[in-house]
């Protein structure tokens, strides 16, 4: 293990990359689905939710910011309720990287490699991911501060090339369509996303300067929400929230609407390859996490010997998991995203035993004599 | 499921490998061996049976309805 290898601008780089690279290509068509026009105002409220659930974390790994939380949480809770509840966080972050391998075989099989078989395309991934993984937590915070900028840059110049297709009028939804029942749903599934950032409480002894970690949260979630926000409202203003919701990549379809006469037209791969390796560093560090639980579980040195065996059984655990892209989006909106908040919020559940046990220590302190 | 098998198998070899070459403890070893058997035995029984069973299902009836209760209200 590398202690404090991490610096503060990798994380917020690597949080920046990990929030808004699955939102974009993956979760918007859910978010218009359930929130149409309000979608955009969901988002917000979502992504400050989501680092409310982070801040809890980040509290609770402040209070002893050079050790695993995978060491110390028994004594917190005890052996036999500690170890299931990170099981449970492993399992999650498995299915997490399960779902978002099989969304990237969607798009692959169905928009650029037609015809090829998925596990061919999880295979090459699995590779790419485990290789980047095995190298250790510094390698995945590298890659993301090396691809940050140029990421970030491809899916800022998105907006502005499609921008003269909008349809200004039907930008007045957003504001006399204002409902808050509708925005909860989109707002609670982004919440899902941004909430990841909690797990951040598993990587504390590798950072630098741990008590500057919530700035860098903040500054990932403003960053990526912007980006995010960026995306929804042309969405909305172009193919307008019905159409949207209705389409399986409503980004790529964007994408696809800025070819006629754009000089942009040749680089649409280009940027399809920036979104994977994008999702690349996101399941890095995912895949870096199930095996650091695994491994400090065992009480072995580093992550190395579980890294190509997780990154496998993700492979073919994507090849198996829906028949169908229905089935897919059923799952997705009838239970896995609560999956993943129930994952994100067993911290709060640590922090509130541990304060309690603080409160209770100092009390019995002050009246022995 | 010949295919996952093999691919298990070069892992193994290969994680071994580098185990003895970084002289590790024999547990180490162990604890490799066994979590290679079992992620094998659910991943072949999850391909056996993908078909009439995915993990989806489970995921449905566990968290489903904690879902609608927090969505609809």
């Amino acid at each position: 293990m590398e202690p404090q290898s991490v610096t503060q601008g990798q994380l917020f780089k690597l949080f920046a990359l990990h929030l808004f690279s699955t939102m974009i290509a993956f979760m918007l068509n859910i978010m218009l689905q359930s929130s149409g026009y309000n979608a955009p105002a969901g988002i917000m409220s979502g992504a400050i939710l989501g680092l409310a659930f982070s801040f809890i974390s980040y509290k609770l790994a402040m209070r002893r910011p050079d050790s695993f939380f995978i060491d110390y949480g028994r004594h917190i809770l005890g052996k036999w309720l500690h170890y299931p509840l990170l099981l449970f966080i492993a399992l999650s972050n498995l299915m997490i990287a399960i779902i978002n391998i099989w969304e990237l075989q969607d798009v692959l099989t169905q928009f650029y490699l037609v015809g090829t078989p998925s596990w061919a395309i999880a295979s090459l991934c699995g590779i790419c991911i485990a290789y980047t993984v095995r190298f250790g937590v510094k390698s995945v915070f590298r890659a993301a501060e090396g691809l940050f900028f140029i990421s970030l840059l491809s899916f800022l110049i998105i907006p502005v090339v499609v921008s003269e297709n909008f349809e200004w009028f039907s930008g007045k939804g957003m504001i006399t369509q204002f409902s808050l029942r509708e925005m909860w749903p989109s707002a609670y599934y982004t919440s899902s996303v941004f909430g990841e950032m909690s797990f951040v409480l598993f990587i504390f002894p590798f950072l630098q300067s741990p008590a500057k970690t919530f700035r860098s949260l903040t500054s990932s979630m403003i960053v990526s929400s912007v980006v995010v926000i960026l995306h929804v409202v042309p969405l909305l203003l172009i193919f307008g929230p019905e159409l949207a919701s209705n389409l399986n990549f409503p980004e790529l379809e964007l994408l696809r609407f800025m070819r006629s006469g754009s000089f942009l037209e040749t680089l649409d791969p280009a940027l399809i390859a920036l979104w994977l390796i994008s999702i690349f560093v996101k399941l890095g560090f995912i895949v870096f996490i199930i095996s650091l639980i695994l491994a400090r579980s065992c009480r072995l040195k580093d992550t190395k010997p579980f890294v190509f065996p997780i990154t496998a059984f993700i492979a073919i655990g994507s090849l198996v998991v829906v028949k169908s892209n229905i089935q897919f989006k059923s799952m997705m909106s009838g239970g896995m995203l609560t999956m993943f908040v129930i994952a994100e919020l067993i911290p709060v559940l640590y922090y509130l035993v541990d304060s309690i046990q603080i409160k209770y220590a100092s009390r019995k302190r002050a009246s022995s004599p | 499921m010949i295919m996952i098998l093999i691919v298990y198998l070069t892992i193994g070899i290969a994680e071994l490998r580098y185990l003895r070459r970084e002289k590790r403890k024999k547990r180490t070893f162990v604890i490799l061996i066994v979590s290679l058997t079992l992620l094998l035995l659910l991943s072949e029984v999850l391909y056996a049976v993908r078909t009439s069973f995915q993990i989806s299902v489970w995921i449905e009836a566990l968290f489903g309805p904690i879902d609608s209760w927090l969505i609809d209200g």
